[in-house]
């Protein structure tokens, strides 16, 4: 199968030069009315551009194929079935590919009078805020995308929702509910952008076989230790990515009363938008409990000991406790123009966030998070999107890990479009002074044609992070935040996406 | 893009256009793409409705005003095709969707879907025209999943990437210049010959136009504009716009294909009606639907 996708990839390359210059063959269709139906397919390599140890990917070639057919059988009432695919294989010291599938926004959607009513599979936005949106947090989000997507796939993962709006203009009345809770998409290991840095295991099990000073029993257990670390990473890459389905395990209620219940108050006024937003809703940060007979072995780097062991051994002790809680979310927005600008505000108090200390013990906190945003934009010629943000731990730790009591971020987004829109030259870039978390993203878009696109970019990642080994150690000596934990993970990236 | 009927001799000037604000699909951060747009497309389509010419010649302002007060018509909804060429004649094209909706206080209401191609697909365009101040905007693009308000931005810049500039969608107000009669000349436009009036225009200094002058050829049987010249600041002729295939519906002529040349970089755009419907009853242009709640629901 991934085999076949590939040579499709491929074969879509190689004809491109043959369409140059002839009208494509997609581009005159009937349609009945009502349906409309389209896609894009795209191909993209990315070379890594800093290699930091052996265990990293040096070269990735990843695939995607987007389709949706929507049919409107009423002016108030519509469908929409879309998929996705995906193909990623990555090329370093092992050679490693994945597959995913799955649907995308798929929805029915009704409107009566002055009421719209969408159920489905969504993706969903609260807030304003282009950038930097702490209000933005319905759907859970792939962030094996969010950071080494090279930008160019959404991370957000559409979720069974129902929505329904009330349009009572210039007030709007709208509610939630998110039946079925979905955890994120996170990648534990074996990859670049996944929580254990690649080499993480690879270098820690072995180190933890006990030696017994005879020959041949340490080379079996070492051998023994090296097929340990081969099964864990050539584990299936889906539930590789997708062990966090396996700890939701103790939500707060049943369905079809542990989702999420949000609602929405909107108003809209000549030259300012205002919306005020409450969320009751599970988080997707659980709290992980591991046994001292884990937690401590592990945070001092060595085997368990023999009281421990007994621990570990029993069958009756509960080794790791996983508990995700609800939290309430309230928070507002403001946007108003101002000449040539666009000023956007969003701030949200959480009631309770987890936060993880450098102990692994988790702890809770309310939280309170505020974002403002400039936009300014000259025509479709120039555009430029200013933000900072600030998060409060408002009850925090002292020795939180990978989190500090205050953090703030600022982040830009520059457009520049050339050659009639055919060139656009964009730089993205966020930094957080505390942390020293710098992000940088320019990339060159070239439209070929009128559904051929090209895409050229690097991502550089850099932060404070010592450079020690990729071991638990780092993990828990790292001082920048997340960007910065994933510094040496540049690469660069040249990609063909074909609309149809 | 407004479509309105305005009553003989109300003729009047259109604030500035509303923008857009647009993320391409391939954007990990939203991409802003704006693009600000002055009244409706249609309005450059339906430019001129014929008159029947007095006895005397009409003066400059009158030709002009004609014209004016009867480019506009209430509610309306057309879907047309942009097709942009380069200097070596390739071409892309947009495809996209106009409703228009005269609103209390005489406001011109405007929403554009974009149809095609597939990647701008679903990004939508609301503006609502504020008589005391300026306009309300907002853009909804897919990929963020919320309409974005936007402000007004430069009249010279190009609308998507085409020749049009946003000013150019709202040419030939009789207020927004002083307009002197040149006499008439004989011109062809589309293989048709037409006997025309000849008025030059000179943008008011408020409006900063990018302009320095305008020269209108309109024919002198239907009132209707067939060629305009428009010159930049140097004096230079710099791009020519004309109407071509016009149709008449009721008393509403309609330019089916609107052609913009930039004779300096020997590029072009050919805007094409495909659909069009005017007065349409306000039943199926509801208030609700002007609206940045409805924009989202479309998305």
């Amino acid at each position: 199968m991934t085999r076949r996708v590939l040579l499709l990839a491929l074969g879509l390359l190689l004809a491109l030069p043959s369409l140059a210059g002839a009208a494509p063959p997609w581009t005159k269709r009937p349609r009945p009315k009502g349906l409309s139906y389209g896609g894009t397919f795209w191909v993209l390599g990315a070379p890594d551009l800093r290699m930091e140890g052996p265990y990293e990917d040096r070269f990735q070639l990843r695939a995607g194929l987007d389709a949706r057919v929507t049919y409107k059988f009423a002016p108030t009432a519509s469908f929409q079935l879309a998929a996705k695919a995906r193909y990623e294989l990555r090329v370093g010291d092992r050679v490693e590919a994945d597959l995913l599938v799955d649907l995308g926004d798929s929805w029915f959607q009704f409107r009566v009078k002055k009421l719209t009513v969408r159920a489905g599979r969504e993706t969903l936005k609260w807030g304003s805020n282009a950038l930097l949106s702490p209000l933005d947090r319905l759907n859970p989000v792939d962030l094996t995308r969010a950071m080494g997507g090279a930008g160019l796939d959404d991370p957000k993962i559409p979720v069974l929702a129902v929505r329904a709006t009330l349009n009572l203009s210039p007030v709007a009345l709208e509610a939630v509910w998110l039946p079925v809770f979905q955890p994120q998409r996170i990648a534990f290991y074996g990859r670049d952008f996944a929580v254990f840095r690649p080499g993480m295991l690879e270098e820690s099990i072995p180190e933890m076989v006990p030696g017994t000073g005879v020959g041949v029993a340490d080379d079996a257990l070492a051998t023994a230790g090296d097929r340990l670390v081969d099964a864990l990473v050539d584990l299936d890459p889906y539930a590789r990515d997708g062990l966090q389905s396996y700890l939701v395990a103790d939500l707060p209620e049943e369905f079809p009363w542990h989702g999420d219940f949000g609602g929405r108050v909107g108003f809209t006024g000549r030259g300012v938008d205002l919306d005020g937003y409450v969320l009751w809703h599970i988080l997707d940060r659980p709290e992980v409990h591991l046994s001292d007979a884990i937690r401590e072995p592990l945070l001092e780097n060595r085997l368990p000991d023999g009281a421990e062991l007994t621990q570990l051994t029993n069958p009756g002790a509960e080794l790791v406790n996983v508990r995700y809680r609800r939290a309430l979310m309230a928070g507002m927005d403001a946007t108003f123009a101002l000449g040539d600008f666009v000023i956007s505000a969003e701030g949200a108090f959480d009631s309770r966030a987890v936060h993880y200390r450098k102990t692994l013990e988790p702890y809770l906190s309310p939280d309170v998070r505020y974002a403002v945003e400039v936009r300014y934009q000259a025509g479709s010629t120039f555009g430029l999107t200013l933000a900072a943000a600030h998060h409060i731990i408002l009850r925090p730790a002292a020795d939180t890990l990978m989190e500090r009591p205050h953090n703030v971020t600022v982040g830009l987004v520059a457009v520049l479009r050339l050659l009639r829109d055919r060139l656009q030259i964009l730089a993205s870039a966020s930094y957080a002074p505390m942390w020293g978390d710098l992000y940088i993203h320019p990339r060159i878009t070239v439209e070929l044609q009128d559904r051929v696109t090209a895409v050229f970019g690097v991502q550089l990642f850099e932060s404070f992070r010592p450079d020690v080994e990729p071991g638990l150690d780092s993990f828990l000596a790292t001082t920048g935040g997340p960007v910065g934990y994933f510094r040496g993970n540049d690469y660069a990236y040249g990609m063909v996406q074909l609309a149809f | 893009m407004s479509l309105r009927r305005v009553p003989p001799g109300e003729g009047r000037s259109r604030g500035h256009a509303p923008g857009r604000l647009f993320e391409s699909r391939t954007g990990d951060l939203p991409v802003e793409y704006v693009m600000t747009y002055r009244s409706s497309l249609l309005a450059l389509a339906l430019v001129l409705l014929a008159a029947p010419a007095g006895a005397a010649e009409p003066t400059a302002d009158e030709i002009i005003k004609r014209s004016s007060e009867n480019r506009t018509v209430d509610n309306s909804v057309q879907t047309m095709t942009l097709e942009i060429y380069d200097k070596g004649g390739n071409s892309r094209t947009r495809k996209i969707t106009s409703r228009t909706k005269t609103a209390a206080e005489d406001a011109t209401w405007s929403y554009v879907y974009f149809e095609e191609p597939e990647d701008v697909r679903g990004v939508q365009f609301l503006s609502l025209e504020n008589p005391k101040g300026e306009d309300d905007q907002w853009m909804y693009m897919p990929a963020v999943g919320s309409a974005n308000r936007i402000s007004g931005s430069s009249r010279k810049a190009s609308f998507v990437g085409t020749d049009f500039t946003y000013e150019d969608m709202s040419l030939g107000q009789v207020e927004d210049g002083d307009h002197t009669m040149k006499g008439k000349e004989t011109i062809t436009v589309g293989g048709e010959t037409f006997e025309a009036y000849v008025v030059e225009s000179i943008p008011k200094e408020e409006l900063k136009s990018a302009y320095s002058k305008l020269v209108t050829y309109v024919d002198t049987k239907e009132f209707m504009p067939r060629r305009v010249d428009l010159f930049d600041k140097k004096g230079e002729e710099v791009k020519r716009m004309t109407f071509t295939n016009v149709v008449k519906d009721g008393e509403t002529l309609v330019p089916k294909l609107i052609v913009m040349e930039n004779l300096k970089k020997g590029t072009k755009t050919h805007l094409i009606v495909n659909e069009y419907r005017v007065n349409v009853p306000a039943s199926e242009l509801p208030d609700t639907m002007f609206t940045k709640e409805y924009i989202e629901g479309e998305g």
